[in-house]
């Protein structure tokens, strides 16, 4: 019984809505690959990503960059959206879906790489 | 052997002011390579005897003292480590000294990587085997080219002389990819000619006269190309083309003047 009690608290609460959502808050954001790989740290990494959104409420919103001021599309009175963008970062960078001022959904592009340090070109032979 | 010691007295003269500025680095990289080839030697049976090798890549560094692995060559790992001594390191110059081996055992199976059956264009020979070549190495590094100079003496006492190899590449990164063109220039002394492609007496027949060899060259044209598939594996393409000149191209066990490899590798980086 005890056990019961604890598995329905645990339920009520993941069913609750995160703080600062709302019913009308885009419920997936769904963003494809979200990892980059460069060979090097520090070497800007480029990926081909396809974002795909969708919420409860026709509004306006935009896909956004964190560290750019320009969105990279925007969406007037949708309540889906899909968009497919060319990745070129040097770090690992948020995505933001945005209505106005408010950002209702983020998800990181994580940057990752092979070698942390640059390597040194060397000879090379096939035979 | 006069010049193998001029080398050794370098390297006693010029290692001892050094100062090292790293301690130890590795850097080991396993993998699985497919490969094919248009082969130097008469008769060698490509790829039928090992169509997929293990790759092993090493790079250890302690303070000026290194060993690596040559990048993609088909041969076993102990004919591929170099080690060295580090004399000038700069971010554009780069002197070691080097001991290394250049040029692969030959058998009457070809060269290790066929195997083990006996070639019958090969049936006879003599086993050369492979050398140990102490040199100086100079490296030139600035942006997207690097060249790299390397004269050595083989002290294993096969040939007793010189050889020399000169690389430039260009490395140009599109995307993700590092992309590498490289070109190389091979010069054989008359000697070592002499011993991986000459026939003696002993080893002639009808069909495989007698042969002396003179000094060479070698013309090499490379490209690979590197691709991170995540964050500890790595997708690695070779293509080379190497063409030699008359004195190696026309010895009784040579098949043509043009030689060319191609592999395609996935290997991880720990």
């Amino acid at each position: 019984m005890f056990s019961n009690g604890i598995s329905r608290a645990l339920l009520l609460l993941a069913s609750l809505p995160l703080s600062g959502e709302t019913a009308a808050e885009p419920r997936l954001l769904t963003v494809t690959p979200d990892t980059c790989v460069a060979l090097n740290q520090g070497r800007t990494c480029y990926a081909t990503i396809a974002v795909t959104w969708h919420s409860e409420l026709p509004g306006d919103y935009c896909l956004q960059l964190e560290d750019q001021t320009q969105p990279l599309h925007c969406w007037q009175k949708a309540n889906q959206g899909h968009w497919q963008f060319e990745f070129a970062a040097e770090q690992s960078t948020r995505l933001l879906l945005t209505n106005g001022q408010q950002t209702l959904a983020k998800h990181e592009i994580q940057v990752n790489w092979v070698y942390k340090s640059q390597r040194r070109k060397r000879g090379w032979r096939l035979f | 052997m006069r010049i193998g010691r001029i080398f050794l007295l370098l390297l006693i003269v010029l290692v001892a002011p050094v100062q090292a500025d790293e301690d130890f680095q590795w850097q080991i990289s396993p993998g699985l390579a497919v490969w094919d080839e248009k082969s130097l030697l008469a008769g060698a049976k490509g790829n039928d005897a090992y169509p997929v090798i293990v790759t092993l890549q090493i790079d250890l560094k302690y303070r000026n003292f290194f060993l690596e692995t040559v990048r993609r060559r088909v041969t076993g790992l102990f004919d591929s480590a170099l080690v060295g001594y580090r004399i000038y390191a700069d971010e554009v110059w780069q002197t070691d000294v080097v001991l290394s081996s250049h040029m692969n055992r030959i058998s009457e199976s070809g060269y290790s990587y066929h195997g083990d059956t006996i070639v019958p264009e090969l049936k006879g020979i003599r086993t050369r085997g492979s050398d140990s070549s102490l040199g100086l190495r100079v490296q030139h590094f600035r942006g997207p080219h690097h060249l790299s100079l390397e004269l050595g003496n083989d002290i294993s006492q096969r040939y007793s002389s010189y050889l020399f190899q000169g690389y430039y590449s260009y490395l140009a990164q599109l995307r993700n990819w590092d992309l590498q063109l490289t070109a190389g220039l091979h010069l054989y002394s008359g000697e070592l000619v002499d011993y991986y492609f000459g026939i003696l007496p002993t080893e002639a027949t009808a069909r495989r006269p007698v042969y002396h060899g003179r000094s060479a060259h070698m013309l090499h044209l490379g490209l690979s190309a590197l691709y991170p598939l995540n964050e500890h594996w790595l997708l690695d393409l070779g293509m080379g083309l190497n063409r030699y000149s008359s004195s190696i191209a026309n010895s009784p066990i040579v098949a043509s003047n043009v030689e060319a490899l191609g592999m395609v590798s996935i290997r991880y980086v720990f």
